[in-house]
């Protein structure tokens, strides 16, 4: 399309561009200054930039100054023992590290497997009675009457437990 | 103390070794500071693949791991330095020297980078543990990997713990297995570290993969539409494989890009090229898609530009020591669900229009206001859904050229343009539940811009092409494994397509950065014909 002709179209239809003649002004033509497009190539890269550093600040504040119900934000939990770590803790002092053991509990599903990723390598068996250990959440003196008493004997009871569990039981099989 | 400096002892030994094995095969002197950090960013991705490949093959051949370790990792490290030190002596000059990043562009890359690594480092101090696949699957297979007895490791592979998906490909759970045998403790510090740097390499890695290609402004532009994406944010928080993953993607992409804009033939940028695509099949299972993807979109490129066999002869033997490390752990896994829960219905599957239908549903949802499981940890404000509305429209406007666009399109279809976004910005607001008119209208109105106002020197031009395919084809990919995924569908996107969109979204916004048109000091004003490698 020649030049001249582009130019003649574009001023009969610049009467006729109410929304978009920011936009257009830079489109004219392909011989015409590219000034008006750079324009508001500009404006869209500034306004861009604006609004993700409003939203990403507002983002930042938002998430430091309100955290999520019940959470603090301590750097030392990063490479502190948790609370839940400890009370594991007092767990392996009585199970093996690795193998089977069986496992008890009427807990949901979600907290019974978080246990059983938590204490991995060890596997925690639902399939309890097959194994010769048997760990118990359940809070303290209700364990007994769920495992049969003559095959298996409490090891120890780990009330102070809370972190994850309602007070951990450990049961072993009569020899 | 000890805890603290036997983790960065781990980060510092990956990344002394990725840095070595990147200048070892990368010989060429960094021409600017673009180049340093694609150096600096592809050294922390590698170096933390290689040893987590290194844990998971001493775990195998040893059966149970051991400080030793720390001697093979020296040993590794003496090698690609002496690599390093022999190239040396070929390597080329540096090309110029001269700045790439002005003093606009630059604060524009560290304040959002640096706004970007607190609101991710406040969350990960709030949240030590990560999201819940952190805990279920990649930090139970980094214990399982650090069991302490001969083969206590392969008790990941019981069928107690099949939820934990012990088929997933072990690159994060080796390397988290690392820092821990060096920390000497299971602390949270080395899965939010590695989350943390994964995030940070990714952030400089999409700035200089872009300021490479185009320029210093568009570079620093991509860095801010990555960094202020509540999905990057979302997903960099939760501890999770798909920002390794998404940060491999990018790597293989630009450095095959990167070594096609070279006027000499470098098979050292083709061989890291397939390192870093296997190391994204040693990521995550979607990662032997992009190996396919890849593959195509290399053919793609060579049948294009009428180029030797040689290329990709080299990314093949990039790929291969990683693949075959993979195939080694396969070797030990139960059949990946998916591939297992294939039946009589596959047909019946791929070609369910009701499925097809959902899965478009669903990623429309989630495009238009991100509330899956991964970014439920972030605080949201009001800008939260306008993020892709305000990237796509601002990737359009630049992307238009102006002479091309006057000539094919009349000022008319600029109205539809307007009137696309006008509609989006109303249906963003006004969620219907389904995919409305107004997604039609700005999807058909972005075609009609990227088609015919788009430069087709860019667009068109082999190693675009080849990039594009691949974006396209993993995508495609991805939908397909929707169709055809053997559990419940709903449940299947609900947890998984904010995780999938992020996994090339980097790739993506590369992508679309390479088609836009020039601003400021371009490398590649109009892209040099290739070279005939």
């Amino acid at each position: 399309m020649p030049a001249e002709s582009v130019d003649t179209e574009h001023q009969r239809e610049s009467k006729a561009r109410p929304l978009i003649w920011f936009l257009a002004r830079g489109l004219e033509s392909p011989t015409s200054r590219p000034k008006a497009w750079d324009l508001v190539r500009a404006l869209a890269l500034v306004g861009f930039v604006f609004f993700a550093a409003a939203s990403s600040f507002s983002w930042l504040r938002l998430n430091i100054t309100t955290p999520l119900k019940h959470e603090r934000i301590n750097p030392r939990d990063a490479y502190d023992i948790s609370p839940i770590e400890q009370d594991l803790a007092l767990l392996r002092r009585w199970l093996p590290v690795e193998g089977k053991v069986g496992y008890l509990s009427d807990r949901p599903e979600g907290p019974r497997y978080e246990l059983r990723y938590r204490l991995a390598p060890l596997l925690l068996d639902y399939n309890w009675a097959k194994h010769d250990w048997v760990l118990v959440d359940y809070p303290v003196g209700q364990g007994a009457t769920l495992i049969g008493l003559s095959r298996y004997r409490l090891v120890t009871a780990l009330p102070e437990a809370k972190s994850f569990a309602r007070g951990m039981l450990i049961y072993r099989r009569n020899p | 103390m000890a805890l603290f400096l036997g983790t960065l002892l781990a980060f510092g030994l990956a990344w002394s070794i990725g840095y070595f094995l990147v200048r070892a095969l990368w010989r060429e002197q960094p021409r600017d500071l673009a180049d340093r950090l694609l150096r600096l960013a592809a050294a922390f991705g590698l170096g933390v693949g290689i040893v987590a490949a290194l844990d998971f093959l001493w775990v195998a051949a040893i059966a149970k791991p051991s400080r030793g370790i720390v001697l093979v990792d020296l040993a590794v490290l003496a090698v690609v330095f002496l690599a390093y030190r022999l190239s040396r002596k070929h390597s080329a000059p540096a090309a110029d020297g001269s700045r790439v990043f002005g003093w606009t562009s630059g604060g524009v890359v560290l304040f959002f980078t640096v706004i970007a690594l607190g609101i991710v480092g406040t969350v990960l101090l709030r949240v030590p543990d990560g999201a819940w696949d952190a805990i279920a699957i990649w930090n139970v297979h980094a214990k399982f990997l650090n069991a302490p007895s001969a083969h206590g490791w392969k008790a990941m592979f019981d069928p107690i713990m099949e939820q934990s998906h012990p088929d997933y490909p072990p690159l994060l759970p080796g390397f988290v297995a690392r820092g821990w045998l060096y920390a000497g403790q299971s602390i949270p510090l080395v899965p939010m570290t590695l989350a943390f740097g994964f995030t940070l390499a990714l952030l400089t890695l999409i700035t200089a993969a872009v300021t490479s290609a185009r320029g210093g402004i568009l570079g620093a532009l991509a860095c801010t539409v990555l960094a202020a994406s509540p999905i990057f944010l979302g997903t960099a928080l939760s501890q999770y494989a798909d920002m390794p993953l998404a940060f491999f993607f990018l790597l293989a992409v630009s450095l095959l890009y990167r070594a096609d804009q070279e006027h000499e033939f470098r098979p050292g940028l083709h061989v890291l090229a397939g390192l870093a695509a296997g190391m994204a099949a040693l990521t995550k299972n979607e990662g032997c898609l992009f190996l396919v993807a890849l593959i195509a979109g290399r053919l793609l490129y060579l049948l294009l530009s009428r180029s030797t066999l040689k290329s990709l002869a080299w990314l093949l033997l990039g790929m291969a020591p990683i693949v075959c490390v993979l195939l080694c752990y396969k070797s030990f896994t139960p059949p990946n669900y998916f591939v297992a829960g294939q039946g009589r219905d596959f047909w019946k599957k791929l070609l369910s229009r009701p499925r097809a239908l959902l899965i478009i549903d669903s990623l429309r949802i989630e495009l238009e206001q991100p509330h899956s499981f991964s970014v439920g940890f972030l605080q949201r404000t009001r800008t939260w859904n306008w993020h892709l509305l305000a990237s796509s429209a601002l990737i359009l406007l630049l992307g238009i050229d102006r002479r091309r666009f006057a000539h094919r399109l009349s000022k008319w279809a600029l109205a539809l343009v307007a009137l696309g976004l006008l509609a989006d910005i109303v249906g963003t607001r006004v969620a219907t539940g389904a995919f409305g008119w107004h997604w039609s209208v700005a999807i058909i109105a972005a075609v009609l811009i990227v088609g015919l106002g788009f430069d087709r020197r860019r667009t068109g031009h082999a190693s675009f092409l080849a990039a594009a395919t691949t974006l396209v084809l993993v995508n495609v990919g991805y939908f397909v494994v929707y169709l055809l995924t053997p559990v419940d569908l709903r449940w299947q996107l609900m947890f998984s397509i904010e995780r999938l969109v992020f996994h090339t979204m980097p790739l993506a916004i590369f992508v679309a950065f390479l088609a836009v048109a020039s601003w400021g000091r371009d490398p590649t004003p109009v892209l040099t014909k290739p070279h005939q490698g």
